[in-house]
């Protein structure tokens, strides 16, 4: 694993040499922005790790040209300063953000398990076949936005309604929904601050997610696309109801995302969508299928376009791990397991005896059962 | 039934009726003469509500029932001129004199009422009986007063109603006087009217009792005409003249009495509210000669220096004010020491008669007034010692704020350090337990007899140097080491700085390593301009302490620092790699300590130059800056160190400020 630091303070590079130095990565070491580019060059970073603040090119600045020049590389950004404006800067391109002082440990642990998560989707293969896709979804800005603002906890339900407001498409939506039938309501609610107000800060952002997302694929039928969309919302539904309180906000995201890699298989092949369709089995692992047809799987390809628009990697996570029982066994009960548990239920399947075992869950089992009819 | 005196019965078989005649003329006179006579009374009356004094009133009184008296006399007189008979017809002087007086007594009395303006129903009856009783005996003793061949008949019932007319048109008149009282508008009109109506209702009254009367002569006598009327004309008119002469005194006294009162009244009243001002003001106002010498002082004034009032009068102001500028007075006089100062508003230490020292704000003004060639001062001076806790709070708070928006750079400042030592000391966790695995095998080794030592222990250590790359760790382990205490140092040296930087001196002046002060500024500032500039320092050796405010004195490098910093951000902009260059210089020159700050930023037009200490003036985006700190510091080094701060600027070239601070 090849890995780049930046940082313009040589103690802190000289620190993580040591710290670092049982891993046996490939570390190289830079203490400018200049600097690291240059290495870049001749050294195919899989993780570039940087301060914010430098002089001359900050870390906001580096990171960007290396989405653009290195897309698969895994941006990290490790700072100790809290400028709210260069931090909300960075989090559009940066995948992950630790801040100083950070336990050298936790970062070892962070960055191997990242790779672990990447291994699967960053291969030749993937990044060749999204790289030929030209109308491919750009990155979600707003929804991006949202999130650092819930981050940083700067956001207010003003400054949530004006960030809708400039987006006329997205306002209809969320008007729509916060009048739908769904939501009891005395009177019809026509400003988008009220709106807001009503449907709370979840469940506007998951209008943003959607609208963003679905509105950026172009070139699949709406039929195909409306499917995907519902199945990915339904199971998204459910999964929040299954996880854990602290992780609902990542599941809900995760899990109408989870299968978005499916729309991009349509534009890589659009013939064989025609056997796709016909031979794949309504939420089991069509995986192998894929890669038959396609060379990639919708899973490689839904996350490494999440890691392209700089999604952190705990929501990647979700994707990538959702048929790999194995895994989810190892990991706590989360916005993963939430997710393939759902897909399970909503398409009557059964749950891997491993998993209800692992996790001690075959009284909740018939719970979520319920509630999904 | 009333045949007794000049009510019996006239035998008609003897007598003959005289028949009278009026002159008209007469009769007018005689209705113009009671007018003046009653606006005379109104004017007096006027007075006489006003005086104070019981002496005044009375004088008022009796001037006001004389010329009412002597008013109402002559009207009478001159009716009774007018009245023509055709036999002759002349007075006993006595009893026309007599006359006069009774008219004056009623009034005297019924003014008496009047003036205590008091207009109950019984008073008002009073009063009118009064004015009845002297004008109806006037009446008697004048008409005693003919002398007449013929005989002189009252007719009783006439007689009756005469004086129930009486008292009714003198109520009417009281009345009519109440509202003139109380009237507040059209006073002269008013005033006007009611002596109209009290002469109207005097005069009607004699023409009634006129009416009353009859004279019967024997039948046979022989009438000449003409006898009386020219000489009772220039006769009434006289009078006339002399009672309107003195109507008129009377008026004129009374207006000029007026004019008296009223400005009187208005000295009184302004004295009141000077007096009233004076000792209510919220500050202290003293009045002092030019020896400084206290003469007066009002109560918010003794109040304030813990004195009581009588104490303080006479107390020099040197023992009052600790100014320098007050304690000249002993060699020279308050108009000197003052010369530059009269007008000026400065703050200074008063003195409690407890000896306590207390911040004051004085302003001493000139009075334009000069007493034995003396001149005397104003001197307004306010306590601002709740306004002094304030501003130093408010300094506080100031320095809370930038320290504030210090804290997130000074957090970077001790997360960088930290997160080198940690790794370091996690890179030492890792290197000693495979230096203790090759210590213990080593000690296992030298342990034994040298014979039994196996190759495989010696190729176990090897494995181990090997497997942890102990040429990496053996290098590395004194740096770690080294380079971790320097973090510690840094760490260390912020704190202190912070510490030092956040000092409170409590507005007091102390002695201050001028060199700490300034090298603990820039170091909690550190993340303003390290990313921006490089900051270079030059201070010449054995400078001499400062006598400053440490605090404001600190604020004062840091404004200056933060703003070289953003001036060079200004010219390089915030990408670029250039690096700008800040320097301080510092060197004693003469009696003074002389700071210069200079950066090669964007620098200043001179128009922007002229303006940098305004307060709130800035150029910088909103949040950025407020405008306050060069004025802040202006305030601070000129104002409160007696220094002085000049700027140099040339646009793109850069800026340098230099301050200079007199040493004692």
């Amino acid at each position: 694993m090849k890995v780049i630091f930046v940082d313009d303070e040589q103690f802190i590079l000289n620190g993580l040499k040591r710290a670092l130095y049982t891993t046996r990565w490939q570390i190289k070491f830079a203490t400018g922005g200049e600097q690291a580019l240059e290495i870049l060059k001749d050294f195919p970073a899989d993780f570039i790790v940087s301060d914010m603040r430098m002089p001359g090119m900050n870390g906001a600045d580096l990171l960007e040209i290396v989405s653009r020049s290195y897309p698969s590389t895994v941006r990290i950004i490790l700072s100790g300063h809290a400028d709210l404006d260069l931090s909300v800067r960075a989090s559009y391109v940066a995948h992950q953000w630790f801040n100083k002082p950070c336990d050298p440990q936790v970062l070892k642990t962070e960055i191997e398990r990242i790779n672990e998560i990447r291994a699967d989707f960053t291969n030749e293969d993937v990044r060749q076949i999204v790289g030929s896709i030209k109308s491919l979804p750009s990155v979600p800005r707003l929804l991006v936005k949202i999130k650092i603002m819930l981050r940083t906890k700067s956001l207010t339900m003003k400054g949530l309604s004006s960030l809708i407001s400039d987006n006329p498409s997205l306002c209809a939506k969320v008007l729509q929904v916060a009048n739908s039938s769904f939501i009891v309501s005395s009177r019809n609610i026509t400003n988008i601050e009220d709106a807001v107000t009503r449907l709370g800060v979840d469940a506007v952002s998951n209008i943003v997610a959607i609208a963003e997302i679905y509105s950026k694929v172009e070139d699949v039928p709406s039929a195909f696309l409306e499917e995907t969309l519902q199945r990915g919302l339904k199971i998204a539904k459910l999964a929040v109801m299954i996880t854990e309180k602290s992780d609902r906000d990542i599941t809900m995201l995760a899990g109408i995302l989870h299968n978005i890699g499916e729309l991009i298989l349509w534009q890589i092949n659009p013939k064989g969508m025609g056997v796709y369709l016909e031979k794949r089995k309504p939420g089991q692992d069509n995986t192998e299928l894929e890669r038959e047809i396609f060379r990639v799987d919708n899973i490689q390809i839904g996350s490494y376009l999440l890691h392209l628009w700089n999604f952190p990697y705990s929501i990647i996570e979700c994707i990538t791990l959702q048929n790999k029982i194995d895994k989810l066994t190892n990991c706590k009960f989360g916005g993963a397991t939430s997710i393939y548990i759902a897909r399970m239920i909503i398409n009557d399947l059964d749950v891997d005896e491993s998993i209800i075992d692992h996790f001690d869950i075959s009284e909740k089992l018939n719970h979520w059962r319920k509630i999904k009819g | 039934m009333f045949e007794f005196w000049r009510f019996k019965t006239v035998s008609t078989d003897i007598y003959k009726l005289i028949e009278g005649d009026y002159d008209y003329f007469l009769i007018f006179l005689s209705f113009l003469v009671s007018s003046f006579a009653a606006y005379a009374l109104l004017v007096v009356l006027e007075q006489a509500w006003l005086v104070t004094t019981s002496k005044a009133l009375r004088l008022w009184k009796v001037l006001g029932s004389v010329v009412f008296g002597l008013g109402v006399w002559a009207m009478h007189f001159t009716g009774m001129l007018a009245l023509m008979l055709p036999i002759p017809v002349s007075y006993d002087v006595d009893l026309t004199l007599l006359s006069v007086f009774t008219p004056m007594v009623g009034a005297y009395f019924a003014v008496g009422f009047l003036a205590r303006k008091n207009f109950s129903f019984i008073s008002i009856q009073w009063s009118a009986f009064c004015l009845t009783l002297g004008i109806g005996t006037m009446y008697l003793i004048g008409l005693e007063a003919i002398k007449v061949e013929a005989i002189v008949h009252y007719n009783p019932l006439l007689m009756i109603t005469f004086i129930a007319i009486a008292h009714l048109l003198s109520t009417t008149a009281i009345y009519v006087v109440k509202k003139f009282y109380s009237t507040t508008k059209y006073v002269l009109l008013t005033k006007i009217f009611s002596s109209i109506l009290l002469g109207a209702a005097v005069a009607s009254l004699h023409y009634v009792a006129m009416s009353s009367l009859s004279f019967y002569t024997l039948i046979g006598s022989t009438f000449d005409y003409n006898t009386i009327n020219d000489s009772a004309v220039a006769f009434s008119l006289a009078i006339s003249r002399i009672v309107f002469i003195m109507l008129f005194i009377t008026i004129l006294c009374a207006l000029i009495e007026d004019k008296f009162f009223k400005s009187d009244q208005t000295i009184e009243q302004s004295v009141i509210r000077e007096t009233d001002i004076f000792e209510h003001m919220a500050d202290g106002l003293l009045t002092i000669n030019s020896s400084g010498i206290v003469k007066s002082i009002n109560s918010s004034g003794f109040l304030m220096f813990g004195y009581e009032r009588d104490t303080l009068i006479g107390c020099n102001l040197e023992s009052l004010m600790k100014s320098d500028i007050i304690q000249q007075l002993s060699v020279t006089s308050l108009d000197k020491a003052l010369k530059d100062f009269l007008g000026q508003t400065f703050v200074t230490q008063g003195v409690k008669q407890d000896g306590s020292e207390f911040p004051i704000e004085v302003n001493f003004s000139k009075i334009p007034l000069q007493t034995h060639g003396l001149f005397i001062f104003n001197c307004v001076a306010r306590d601002i010692t709740q306004r002094s806790e304030l501003e130093a709070k408010l300094r506080q708070s100031q320095k809370l704020e930038s320290i504030g928006q210090l804290s997130s750079g000074i957090a970077h400042e001790i997360n960088t350090p930290t997160q080198y030592v940690s790794d370091n000391i996690a890179f030492l966790g890792v290197a000693f337990v495979s230096c203790l695995n090759i210590i213990r095998m080593t000690q296992t080794i030298i342990n034994k007899d040298i014979s039994k030592i196996t190759q495989q222990e010696i190729d176990d250590i090897k494995t181990i140097f090997q497997d942890n790359d102990m040429d990496f760790v053996m290098t590395e382990i004194p740096l770690a080491i080294e380079q971790s205490s320097e973090g510690l140092q840094r760490v260390k040296k912020i704190i202190t700085a912070m510490k030092s930087f956040s000092h409170t001196n409590q507005g007091k002046m102390s002695l201050v390593d001028i060199r700490e002060a300034i090298e603990s500024t820039i170091t909690v500032s550190r993340s303003e301009w390290r990313y921006i500039a490089k900051l270079v320092t030059n201070f010449s050796d054995a400078l001499p302490k400062l006598n400053c405010l440490r605090d404001e004195f600190n604020q004062v490098i840091l404004n200056f620092i933060v703003n070289a910093a953003h001036a060079i951000e200004e010219k390089y902009g915030k990408k670029s790699n250039a690096m700008g260059c800040i320097s301080i210089n510092v060197h004693q020159q003469d009696n003074n300590i002389k700071i210069t700050i200079n950066d090669d930023g964007i620098g200043m037009r001179s128009e922007l130059k002229e303006r940098i200490f305004d307060p709130f003036f800035t150029t910088k985006e909103l949040g950025k800056g407020t405008g306050q700190g060069l004025s802040m510091a202006y305030l601070a080094i000129v104002e409160k160190h007696k220094g002085s701060i000049e700027v140099t600027s040339q646009p793109n070239i850069g800026t340098t400020f230099s301050i200079s601070i007199p040493i004692t």
